[in-house]
């Protein structure tokens, strides 16, 4: 009687540590994400990078871009890690005003953003001094055309937040991109149209 | 009045140079392990500037970065990765380095060397500098050498493996 209680106890203490386990890896819902990419309540690990170009000046960051829009961040949609530790947050947007080039208004796209929740969920994984877009916000995006038709937003200054969402075309940002846009130091190199270009054929 | 100007003088000196040794950064993590070794194993398009790349490092520290072995467990895993983006490359806490095809395809072997330095760079610890001509700062840039700072930084990181 006295082993059968022992087995027992075995038995319950392995399955409480299983189930522990199973808890402690658990991924986070859609919405969670959601969720925690405005409150950032968890930690962010910072990936250094190099960039071909002077991230801080907007004239360059605009000049590579071969999309800059103001939009709104709708909602999460997935993250996506391509055979990498580096996650692909894709967000849910609604273009409001193109700047450079013109992507489909009055729609829902997908906006693939470099950086986003890790694939244990225990923590964001970012560029150095980038940003991650929160749900709900304004951001003028400069993003990048791919070869797939996505448009992807990478690095230092690829999203910048409008503070004054109702009138964007007062906004500080919007008039810095703007300017930048006026000035833009251009680079040479193969171009991609994106899918939601209303000139895209293909 | 001769006196006060010299210690002025003197001051200013003591600064410039405390300034000058300071020209590195370092991060608050490091991809080497207590053995004081970083083994790397994994592939990319351009090996010839990744060996000669841990070559120049090596040149300075020997033996510290060493291809793994199944008998040692590996602290970074090099690989490409093809995106449209002006990032060229990228190294992550976990002890990935990756490289960007789709800018390295045009750069120089020069420019290829520097950029993979730089994230060995960072691998061993290294931080970005905004001045200078050091591997650690940013851009694409034709430097196959390591600067005085970018020895004092490793120098520095080394004591803290
Ligand atoms: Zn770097």
């Amino acid at each position: 009687m006295k082993r059968v209680y022992r087995i027992g106890f075995v038995l319950f203490a392995l399955i409480v540590s299983f189930s522990l386990v199973a808890c402690g890896n658990q991924k986070l819902s859609g919405e969670r994400i959601a969720e925690i990419l405005g409150t950032q309540e968890l930690p962010y690990d910072y990936v250094r990078a190099q960039y071909g170009i002077d991230v801080e000046d907007l004239r360059q960051v605009v000049g590579a871009a071969d999309y800059v829009f103001v939009c709104l961040i709708k909602g999460y949609d997935s993250t996506i890690y391509n055979d990498s530790d580096f996650p692909n947050t894709q967000y849910v947007i609604e273009v409001i005003a193109n700047i450079k080039g013109e992507l489909r208004k009055n729609d829902d796209l997908i906006l693939v953003k470099s950086g986003g929740i890790s694939t244990k969920h225990e923590k964001f994984v970012l560029y150095e001094y980038d940003i991650l877009p929160k749900i709900s916000e304004c951001y003028i995006v400069l993003a990048y055309g791919q070869p797939n038709g996505d448009i992807l937003a990478s690095g230092v200054n690829s999203n910048l937040l409008i503070i004054n969402k109702d009138n964007y075309a007062i906004d500080v940002k919007y008039i810095e991109i703007t300017e930048a846009f006026r000035n833009e130091v251009s680079s040479s190199r193969q171009r991609f149209k994106s899918r939601y270009d209303i000139h895209y054929n293909g | 009045m001769v006196s006060m100007l010299v210690t002025l003088v003197c001051g200013v000196v003591v600064t410039a140079r405390f300034n000058k040794v300071e020209a590195y950064s370092l991060l608050s993590w490091d991809l080497v392990d207590s053995g004081k070794h970083m083994d790397w194993d994994g592939s990319c398009s351009y090996m010839t500037e990744w060996y000669e790349s841990v070559k120049v490092w090596n040149s300075y520290k020997p033996g510290v970065i060493r291809v793994d072995t199944i008998w040692i467990v590996q602290d970074v895993k090099i690989k490409d990765y093809r995106e449209v983006s002006s990032t060229l490359a990228k190294t992550l806490s976990t002890g990935k380095i990756e490289f960007n095809t789709y800018n390295f395809d045009n750069m120089t072997t020069e420019q290829r060397q520097k950029t993979m330095m730089h994230e060995i760079g960072h691998g061993l610890g290294l931080g970005h500098v905004s001045d200078g001509v050091s591997i650690m700062r940013q851009g694409v840039i034709s430097q196959t050498w390591l600067s005085a700072d970018d020895k004092a930084g490793y120098d520095a990181a080394y004591k803290k493996y």
